[in-house]
């Protein structure tokens, strides 16, 4: 019987980054265009489809279900920006609110079948990347550039190595984290697909009916609730470390 | 592309993709839902200034009510004192005029009784003198002389008039 | 496949499970991290939410040793850098 083969199950287990469309060489410099950046605009239109959806019509009084939605949801992002970095940080909220719609809906498109966002190791490197320019930017605003270098030979200039090397390391660590934690989800849940597909090759069936709910189970944990905490534990930290790079709240107060 | 690559396309990419969702967010989103909830803030404010407004004049219209009712208060207790104080000097002035008709009848009937006691006596001395002739005549049988006869009607009548 | 491969392989197969070691740190901590939060929120339930928000990032922070262990036991073994 001939089965077709996107009923038949993975025959063999595949790990790679993401697949390169199109590359466009300049000089040395190559310039890949790849399957995630396709990804990122689906992922875009989407949260910009469902922000146009939920703010449409608004309304001061006798406002619709969708109104509250999105009232809700922008209240509670600028009261947890607030909350973690306070007030003078509230202009930062929608670019948290950027990063974290993108993280989680980057994560969650791994449901339907297609390669997360965010298990591409560049797109949280951007990301950091970003927070580190953020967080130094603030070092020198408030400190001055002077202040930015001598923090580096704090409290003794033997420090210097390390105090550069933690400096590189915050935004690594965040962006290997999250990494990390959605690829790795990611390929355990291969895998179980992987075992299930065999475990019913093996006793000679030829649609892998185990596949049917098992992954579900473990997809709760991997997909669901690791995609929404990672990209929660991202803006959490780098809230912090952006806020932690100027002065106490209120030592600020005068500057802002 | 391998596991852990680090490709800079997908960075760039990546970059441009962020700051597109990063002012579409703002546009779409939270430009519209701050606006609302401004409008909606103005909208609270207006109806607690209007509120405290409302209960500034009720606060007033109160305090003038108060100042009404104890002025109407404080009349009419004048007006109770007053007519208070014009039934107790009328209630005098009738008792008083009582009791002058009373002393006034009372006066009366006095005189009018000395009177009649005066002109009892007179006549009664009057019968009393002749009577007292008549008997004087009859028992002496004897002529006097006028004077002996006066004088002795007025021991007489002294007598009497003393016994009365 | 001749014997350098084979014991790449061999090695690459025993690195992995050595790499995965580093689950025991996170282990340790996130339950230490977790039975604190209890203790917490037994003593103020009033303070759930915060207690309870700020155990996940910390347990997420803690976590990062685990998934850098996960991270080379996966190359190890479905990358085979060393082949």
């Amino acid at each position: 019987m001939a089965v077709p083969h996107f009923l038949t199950g993975p025959e063999e287990l595949e790990v790679s980054g993401a697949k390169i469309i199109a590359s466009l060489k300049i000089g040395s410099f190559t310039l890949n265009f790849t399957e995630t950046i396709v990804l990122e605009w689906i992922v875009i239109a989407v949260i910009l489809g469902l922000a146009a959806f939920l703010t449409r019509g608004l309304r001061v009084k006798a406002v619709s279900k969708r109104q509250v939605i999105a009232e809700m949801a922008v209240e509670a992002i600028t009261n947890l920006v607030r909350d973690t970095m306070g007030a003078r940080w509230l202009w930062f909220t929608p670019y948290v609110a950027t990063v974290f719609c993108f993280s989680i809906f980057g994560s969650l498109i791994s449901l339907l079948g297609l390669k997360a966002v965010t298990s591409d190791f560049s797109v949280l490197l951007t990301w950091a990347a970003v927070t580190f320019v953020i967080i130094t930017a603030t070092k020198i605003k408030y400190g001055g550039i002077g202040g930015y270098l001598k923090g580096f030979a704090d409290p003794i200039p033997v420090m210097l190595p390390i105090n550069i090397l933690s400096e590189v390391a915050t935004p690594t660590a965040m962006a290997l984290r999250h990494f990390g934690n959605i690829a790795g989800g990611g390929i355990i849940m291969a895998l179980v697909y992987y075992g299930l597909a065999n475990v019913s090759r093996m006793i000679g069936l030829d649609v892998p009916i185990f596949t049917v709910g098992i992954p579900a189970v473990l997809s709760l944990y991997f997909d669901l609730f690791s995609d929404f905490m990672q990209a929660f534990i991202f803006i959490m930290l780098m809230m912090v470390f952006i806020s932690n790079a100027g002065p106490a709240d209120d030592a600020a107060e005068g500057t802002s | 592309m391998g596991f852990l690559s680090i490709d800079t396309g997908t960075i760039l990419f990546t970059l441009l993709n962020t700051l597109i969702l990063f002012l579409g967010l703002k546009h779409f989103l939270f430009k519209p839902v701050q606006k609302i909830l401004s409008e909606r803030q103005a909208a609270v404010d207006r109806t607690l200034q209007d509120a405290e407004d409302a209960r500034t004049r009720a606060e007033a219209a109160e305090t003038e009510y108060q100042e009404k009712l104890t002025a109407a208060q404080e009349e009419s207790a004048e007006i109770v004192r007053r007519a208070t104080r014009t039934a107790q000097q009328r209630s005098e002035e009738i008792i008083a005029g009582a009791k002058a008709d009373a002393a006034n009848i009372r006066q009366q009937n006095e005189d009018e009784l000395r009177r009649e006691r005066r002109r009892a006596q007179i006549e009664l001395r009057s019968e009393v003198a002749g009577l007292a002739v008549s008997v004087a005549e009859k028992v002496v049988e004897r002529e006097i002389n006028p004077a002996d006869h006066a004088r002795l009607i007025d021991e007489f009548i002294e007598s009497v008039g003393d016994a009365e | 496949m001749d014997m350098s491969e084979a014991i790449v392989l061999c090695g690459s197969a025993v690195g992995a499970g050595l790499a995965m070691i580093a689950g025991i740190g996170p282990g340790i901590g996130e339950g230490y991290a977790v039975g604190k939060a209890c203790e917490a929120i037994a003593r103020q339930p009033e303070a759930s939410g915060a207690v309870t928000r700020t155990m996940f990032v910390g347990c997420a922070v803690a976590e990062s040793t685990g998934i850098y262990g996960l991270i080379i036991a996966l190359l190890l073994i479905f990358l085979k850098p060393f082949t």
